[in-house]
C-alpha cells in the first residue's frame, strides 16, 4: 500500500469510524428509547456537562496557536461573553462579539506589554 | 404507513439557519483547522477528507497531532474516539427531538453523521418553537449547507495559513470555546440544564490537573448525572426543576 492510500485508511479507520461509531449506537439507543422517558433528561444533562467540561478544558489546556494566550484573557474574555449576552439582548452573536473584543484587547495590550 | 412528506420549506429554512452566528464561528474555525493542517505538513486533501468523513472538529484536531507525531493507528483511534463519546447523548437528545413514525432508518443514520456541538446547540435552540414534523427537514437543511462550506473553508484555511498572524490564529482557535459557552447559555431552560453547565465545567476544573485523560468523560457523566438526580429530587419535593 503506498504512503498516500495508508494515510487516507488511517484517517477513515481511526478518524472516521472511531467518530461515527459513537454516533450510530446514539441513533440505536435513540430508538429504543420513549421519547418522554426520564433517561432521556438524563441523557441531556450529560450532553450539557461535557460540553461545559469542554469550554472549561479549552480554558485550562488550550490547543494549538491558543497555548500562546495568557490564561487571564481566555477567563476574561468569556465572562465579558457571558455579561454581553445577558445585557446585550441575550442574543449568541452579542455574547460572542462580547467575548471576542475583550479577548483581542486584553491579548493585546498583554503582547505589548502593558500590564508589565 | 408512508412516510409523511419531506416539507421542503423547513428544508430551506435549515439552510439559511446556516447564516447564524455559530454558522459564522464554525467558519473560523474551519479556517483555522485548514491553518492547522498547513502547520502539520499533512495535505490539503487529507484536511478536506478529515472534515467531510468526520465532521467533528475536536476529533479532527487531534487526530492531526496523532498523525504528526508518528502515533499508530490504534493509539490514534482510541484518542479519537475519546473525544467522540460526547457525540453519543447528543445524538440519542437529537433523535428524540426529530423522530416521527416511518422516517427510513438512512435519515436517522445521517443525522447521526451531521450531529456536532454546533448543529446541537442550534437545534436545541430552535426546536421548542418548531413543529416536530419540521425539525429533520430544518436539520439536514443547516447540515448540507454547512459540511460542504467547511470543506471549502479547510482549504481556504490551508491556503492563507502563512499570512494569518499568530494573535488571529488564536483568535480562530477561541471562538470555538465562546460559541459552546454562548450556545449553552442560549439554549438553557431549566435548573437541570444550569445545573448541568456549574457541574459540568466545575468537575473538570477540579479532575483535569490529577486525571487529564478521562478528566472530560467523568466530568460529563458525574455533572450531568449530579445535576439530573438534583433536578429530580427538588421537583420531588415540590420545587420546579
Amino acid at each position: 500500500m503506498p504512503d498516500w492510500v495508508q494515510t487516507y485508511v488511517t484517517i477513515l479507520v481511526a478518524g472516521a469510524a472511531a467518530t461515527y461509531l459513537w454516533r450510530f449506537l446514539g441513533v440505536v439507543y435513540a430508538s429504543r428509547l420513549a421519547p418522554d422517558s426520564a433517561v432521556l433528561d438524563w441523557v441531556r444533562a450529560v450532553a450539557t456537562a461535557l460540553i461545559a467540561a469542554l469550554v472549561m478544558r479549552i480554558v485550562l489546556v488550550p490547543p494549538g496557536a491558543l497555548a500562546e494566550t495568557t490564561l487571564a484573557s481566555r477567563v476574561l474574555a468569556l465572562a465579558a461573553g457571558t455579561l454581553a449576552f445577558h445585557f446585550g439582548g441575550r442574543t449568541i452573536f452579542a455574547g460572542v462579539a462580547g467575548s471576542f473584543a475583550v479577548f483581542l484587547i486584553v491579548e493585546t495590550a498583554n503582547r505589548q506589554g502593558y500590564f508589565g | 404507513m408512508s412516510a409523511p412528506p419531506f416539507d421542503r420549506a423547513s428544508f430551506r429554512r435549515g439552510l439559511r439557519a446556516a447564516l447564524c452566528t455559530g454558522g459564522l464561528v464554525l467558519c473560523g474555525s474551519f479556517i483555522g483547522f485548514g491553518a492547522l493542517i498547513q502547520a502539520s505538513g499533512l495535505s490539503i486533501g487529507q484536511g478536506v477528507f478529515m472534515t467531510l468523513t468526520m465532521w467533528a472538529l475536536p476529533g479532527q484536531v487531534v487526530l492531526v497531532s496523532m498523525m504528526d507525531s508518528g502515533a499508530g493507528l490504534v493509539a490514534s483511534a482510541l484518542a479519537v474516539t475519546l473525544t467522540a463519546v460526547r457525540l453519543m447523548p447528543m445524538v440519542v437528545v437529537l433523535m428524540a427531538d426529530v423522530r416521527v413514525p416511518d422516517r427510513p432508518f438512512w435519515m436517522h443514520m445521517l443525522v447521526g453523521y451531521f450531529t456536532a456541538a454546533t448543529v446541537w446547540l442550534e437545534s436545541r435552540r430552535v426546536f421548542p418553537a418548531m413543529e416536530r414534523e419540521a425539525r429533520l427537514p430544518f436539520l439536514l437543511g443547516i447540515s448540507i449547507a454547512f459540511v460542504p462550506t467547511m470543506g471549502g473553508l479547510t482549504v481556504v484555511g490551508f491556503l492563507i495559513a502563512d499570512l494569518l498572524p499568530p494573535l488571529l490564529s488564536a483568535c480562530l482557535v477561541f471562538l470555538t470555546p465562546t460559541y459552546f459557552l454562548l450556545g449553552l447559555l442560549a439554549s438553557a431552560r431549566d435548573r437541570i440544564d444550569w445545573l448541568s453547565m456549574v457541574f459540568g465545567g466545575a468537575l473538570l476544573l477540579a479532575l483535569q490537573g490529577a486525571i487529564p485523560d478521562i478528566a472530560l468523560m467523568i466530568a460529563g457523566v458525574a455533572g450531568g448525572t449530579g445535576a439530573f438526580a438534583i433536578a429530580r429530587w427538588t421537583r420531588g419535593r415540590g420545587g420546579h426543576a
